[in-house]
């Protein structure tokens, strides 16, 4: 099995390497094949919004540069993780730019989930997703919304398992974060196709 | 606080022909209408380069108004959004240690809107929204979700006829609420957020229909399920 690790710590914030180094040691002992993506090193240029991927070049975005591999990446693993700085209690700047750049790996038709409208997948299977926020300091407001959205991406990328953890750089408890992880990867190495 | 002075800051990258700046602009134009100083910017060009940040902060920062008009991405704010909304809030943070004196008062507004036909998708945005207002220090006057946003998509709201009568009416409102510096009123919220089309099955049909015409003109129509990264092994 193939996790992957989205790493959006920014250009001049705290590292994430630590936290990073934790999840993949975790994952490995629960035998992944774990790959990590420093998003920041990565030339991935913003959405355009032009659904090209769709109608024009479907399933591909028309822009080549690193964000083609890193979806072709992302469709082929079976847990995912986003590691960010949680900023307005949402996604860094540089984890954004690769998430908006998924758009091509679902499909344009709509569907109706829980009665509300969503797209349709155009793969068979995609991966369970893991959310780590990281705070400067214990903030339940934005904790809240974080998790709020990742539960939102997880109905719109299909996840067949989510969990989200935020955890405050100033009360870090590394201990917490392997056991989340641990039991996020047993979960997700479950029957994963839904 | 008398607002003399608004920006608009577009954070589609379509532009001008873009939901966001048509709902912006719109919103814009009524606020002229009260002698208010007003100027659009695009936020994908303006913080291109540190030169043309360094810019984008003043102009920020000499208005007592700021109103962003944005696309829902990947249910939240999109990538340039989040930057450009970074810059300001590390600016009046800044700021208000350094000289707490010269740290103005400003207000924030803002309008979401999504592809889904449900206004409500947009809630969670919002919520980042308001969150930034409170890091940022400005005063929060509330946000606008408007759901159907295909059916917009960068058109003035005279070529939509009466599809676009209640959102037209809740801006015209939310004008008259943001000119006293105030909360935006529940008939904003309701009027704005009311399906463009109202039968959710026919936004839906005519939605999927066009994605298949645009593929077929683009010659691709059999190729739009197409899973191109399937099983593929990637090394490093």
């Amino acid at each position: 099995m193939r996790a992957l690790i989205l790493n959006g710590e920014e250009l001049d914030g705290i590292t994430l390497e630590q936290f990073s180094k934790t999840i993949s040691k975790e994952l490995q002992a629960n035998d992944f094949e774990v790959e990590e993506i420093l998003l920041k090193e990565k030339e991935i240029a913003d959405c355009l919004g032009c659904f090209d991927c769709w109608v024009k070049t479907p399933g591909i975005c028309i822009i080549d540069d690193y964000g083609r591999e890193a979806a072709a990446r992302l469709i082929n693993s079976d847990l995912l993780v986003f590691l960010t700085p949680v900023v307005f209690g949402s996604y860094s700047y540089q984890l954004k730019k690769a998430l908006d750049r998924m758009i091509p790996l679902i499909s344009p038709y709509f569907k109706k989930v829980k009665g509300e409208i969503h797209h349709k997948k155009r793969y068979p299977k995609y991966p369970s997703l893991l959310a780590i926020g990281i705070i400067e300091e214990t903030n339940e407001q934005t904790s809240r919304i974080f998790k709020n959205l990742v539960e939102r991406n997880s109905i719109n990328f299909h996840s067949p398992h989510f969990q989200t953890e935020v955890f405050a750089e100033t009360d870090l408890d590394y201990q917490e974060l392997k056991d989340t992880v641990n039991q996020f990867s047993k979960k997700a190495g479950e029957k994963n196709d839904n | 606080m008398t607002i003399k002075r608004a920006v608009l800051l577009i954070g589609s990258p379509k532009g001008n022909n873009s939901s966001s700046a048509s709902l912006g602009s719109y919103l814009l134009s009524k606020l002229e209408k009260y002698d208010i100083e007003t100027e659009a910017l695009h936020l994908h060009s303006e913080i291109r380069t540190d030169a043309k940040q360094t810019l984008f902060l003043e102009k920020v920062e000499e208005a007592d108004l700021i109103i962003l008009a944005a696309p829902l991405y990947v249910d939240t704010l999109p990538a340039k959004v989040i930057k450009a909304l970074s810059l300001i809030a590390d600016q009046r943070k800044k700021l208000y240690v350094d000289d707490i004196k010269s740290a103005k008062n400003q207000s924030f507004a803002v309008i979401v809107n999504c592809g889904f036909p449900e206004a409500e998708q947009n809630k969670t945005a919002l919520k980042v929204y308001q969150e930034f207002a409170r890091e940022a220090k400005l005063k929060y006057l509330g946000g606008i979700a408007v759901g159907m946003g295909g059916a917009v998509s960068g058109k003035a709201f005279s070529e939509m006829g009466g599809m676009a009568k209640d959102l037209i009416e809740g801006l015209d409102q939310a004008a008259d609420d943001i000119v006293r510096n105030h909360y935006l009123s529940n008939t904003v919220i309701e009027k704005t957020s009311k399906p463009l089309i109202s039968q959710k099955w026919l936004y839906t049909l005519v939605g999927n229909l066009n994605w298949r015409f645009q593929a077929f003109k683009n010659g691709v129509y059999r190729k739009i399920n197409d899973q191109p990264y399937k099983g593929e092994r990637l090394n490093d």
